[in-house]
């Protein structure tokens, strides 16, 4: 009887079952509450843009209206499917290796002074560098597939990661480190058992950054090579002023931004029931 | 009480290095505490109790002097599960439920002697939360946080337990009722108990010996052995054999520190 549920907030366990009904619509109510303002907001600007665009006779190589973009959305979901399927998958590949390095590389700074002396500016180096710079190398280096876009991702990911991880590797309470150390635990076991699981607040703040961030990276690799995912469609489209297919394009980033937020919020919320960012509600 | 003496310190002093700057903390610390034995360190704030506790239990090296703990060093001690730590705060594992924490020790370490799930439900029941293990830290009181950091300081069968301030996070209704909860568990486990506290009827109530500490540098002042029959309840805490250690332990605590016994006339520290 591992319930994690319980740490929804109910304490008694019996009441907890006839509690939870009210407080799931409750939930969905605000889900709503949260999630209809901005909608109702971007279907008056969506119908004002529409109105502009005929008004005013804009023409389609410029602004296309919103209804001829979703026009050519819905006339060609497979394609954009199949392209954004392509993008979301380098980003999560990239963001896992990116995030995957970054915990290991705080992970040896963590224990070492020196060690974080002497790599994190070099992490600071990869930062500061523009991702567009190094972008068009990666392609002469790596070809025309799908690694260099991944490498792309991992690289824009990777530092908020790293800086995170490592202050939440630090973040340990003294009471709590003493007492491991009472029961003669090892540095390993300090780390499996103290320093990882209380790093995961600030890891997932970092995810929250880095997630969209990876979208970019992919999207920004596949402008520079290769003839799949939404960032070469933007280019081709942009070649031919193919408006509709450009804004369509935008349009499914958008869509995969919003998915991954969404999901990574949603992880959070079941990782971290037991932190006071999730209790407090 | 055995006369077998559990943990024997012998001239313990102790200065910390900050900044260049030596602060003398401990002073020519000499004690001996039986097996069994409930002993209660009180003395001001910074007089070095929770250095001398953290001493005994290997977490830092002194200065000078010796520490053992029956017969071996406070780090071989430690390495054989003999010492269970009790802190002022409980600091419990956030993400892990009552019975995770308990267990915590028994998954580090395992080589050492494991205990059952049948064992752990009786240590829970003992502490009085046997039907809280599945809750998360967050779902608990702050009594009930301590109660397991408790458990999870006896889930190895310690023979010593060291406690810092172990109720001082908690309301005075809840903290005297914890008083008489530990008293009865040690009662029936007969650890060697060393405790400290800023409370001196708490210091009274539970303990066989109280052991004055002085301001900074600390050194031992009293060291005042409370006869009173066991098993103790709340009419003793009325007898006037009760109040005459109370008051004999404030005016040692006065004699060292001139404002003490002027911020607390009723003899509570804090
Ligand atoms: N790690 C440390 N480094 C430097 N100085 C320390 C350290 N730990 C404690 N001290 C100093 O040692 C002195 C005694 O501290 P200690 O925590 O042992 O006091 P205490 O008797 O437990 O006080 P309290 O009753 O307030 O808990 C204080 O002056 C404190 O500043
Ligand atoms: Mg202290």
């Amino acid at each position: 009887m591992r319930l994690p549920r319980l740490a929804k907030g109910t304490k008694a366990r019996s009441t907890e079952r006839d509690a939870s009904a009210p407080g799931e619509t409750r939930a969905l109510y605000q889900v709503v509450g949260y999630l209809l303002p901005p909608l109702v907001a971007l279907f008056i600007a969506g119908v004002a843009w529409e109105i502009w665009v005929r008004v005013a006779d804009v023409p389609t190589y410029l602004i296309p209206a919103p209804s001829r973009i979703f026009e050519r959305l819905f006339d060609g979901i497979g394609f954009f499917v199949k392209h954004g399927g392509i993008t979301l998958g380098e980003a999560l590949a990239g963001f896992a290796l990116g995030s995957a390095v970054a915990i290991a590389g705080a992970t040896i700074m963590a224990h070492s002074r020196l060690l974080e002396r002497s790599l994190f500016p070099l992490a600071v180096l990869v930062k500061v560098t523009p991702i567009v710079a190094v972008a068009p190398l990666f392609v002469i280096w790596f070809g025309f597939g799908s690694f260099p876009k991944i490498l792309i991702a991992a690289l824009i990911t990777f530092f908020p990661v790293l800086v995170n991880g490592l202050v939440g590797l630090r973040d340990v309470r003294t009471e709590s480190l003493e007492f491991f150390r009472s029961v003669s635990a090892s540095k390993r076991e300090v780390y499996w058992k103290l320093r990882l699981p209380g790093s995961l607040p600030y890891l997932f703040a970092a995810f929250r950054i880095s997630v969209p961030l990876a979208v970019i990276g992919a999207v920004v690799g596949e402008w520079f090579s290769g003839d799949r995912g939404l960032g070469s469609v933007i280019i081709v489209a942009h070649n031919n002023l193919d408006m509709p297919t450009l804004f369509s394009a935008i349009v499914t980033l958008a869509v995969i931004g919003i998915g991954l937020t969404i999901f990574v919020w949603y992880l959070e919320r079941r990782v971290l029931f037991w932190h006071e960012s999730n209790i407090i509600t | 009480m055995t006369t077998t003496s559990n943990i024997t310190t012998q001239g313990i002093r102790h200065s910390f290095s900050t900044t260049g700057e030596s602060l003398h903390v401990l002073d020519d610390i000499h004690m001996d505490i039986g097996q069994g034995e409930f002993v209660s360190l009180i003395g001001p704030s910074g007089s070095g109790k929770t250095t001398l506790l953290r001493i005994i239990g290997g977490l830092l090296s002194q200065t000078e002097g010796r520490v053992s703990i029956a017969g071996v060093e406070p780090v071989e001690a430690q390495r054989r599960k003999d010492i269970g730590f009790v802190f002022q705060d409980a600091a419990l594992l956030p993400w892990r439920t009552v019975e995770q924490n308990v267990r915590l020790p028994l998954e580090l370490n395992t080589s050492s002697n494991g205990r059952g799930d049948a064992e752990l439900g009786r240590l829970l029941a003992a502490v009085g939360l046997a039907d809280f293990g599945n809750y998360y830290p967050h779902q608990l009181s702050g009594g009930m946080k301590q109660r397991v950091a408790l458990a999870r300081a006896l889930v190895f069968d310690p023979s010593v337990l060291l406690m810092d301030e172990p109720l001082g996070a908690l309301d005075e209704l809840t903290r005297s009722a914890m008083r008489y909860e530990l008293l009865q568990i040690w009662e029936q486990s007969r650890k060697t108990v060393l405790f400290v506290t800023h409370s001196i009827s708490e210091a009274v109530l539970l303990s066989d010996r109280v052991i004055v500490i002085s301001p900074r540098p600390g050194r031992i002042v009293d060291d005042v052995r409370i006869e009173l029959s066991r098993p103790r309840t709340k009419e003793v805490e009325r007898t006037t054999k009760f109040l005459d250690y109370a008051d004999r332990i404030l005016e040692s605590l006065s004699r060292e520190t001139a404002f003490v016994s002027a911020a607390t006339p009723t003899g509570e520290g804090d």
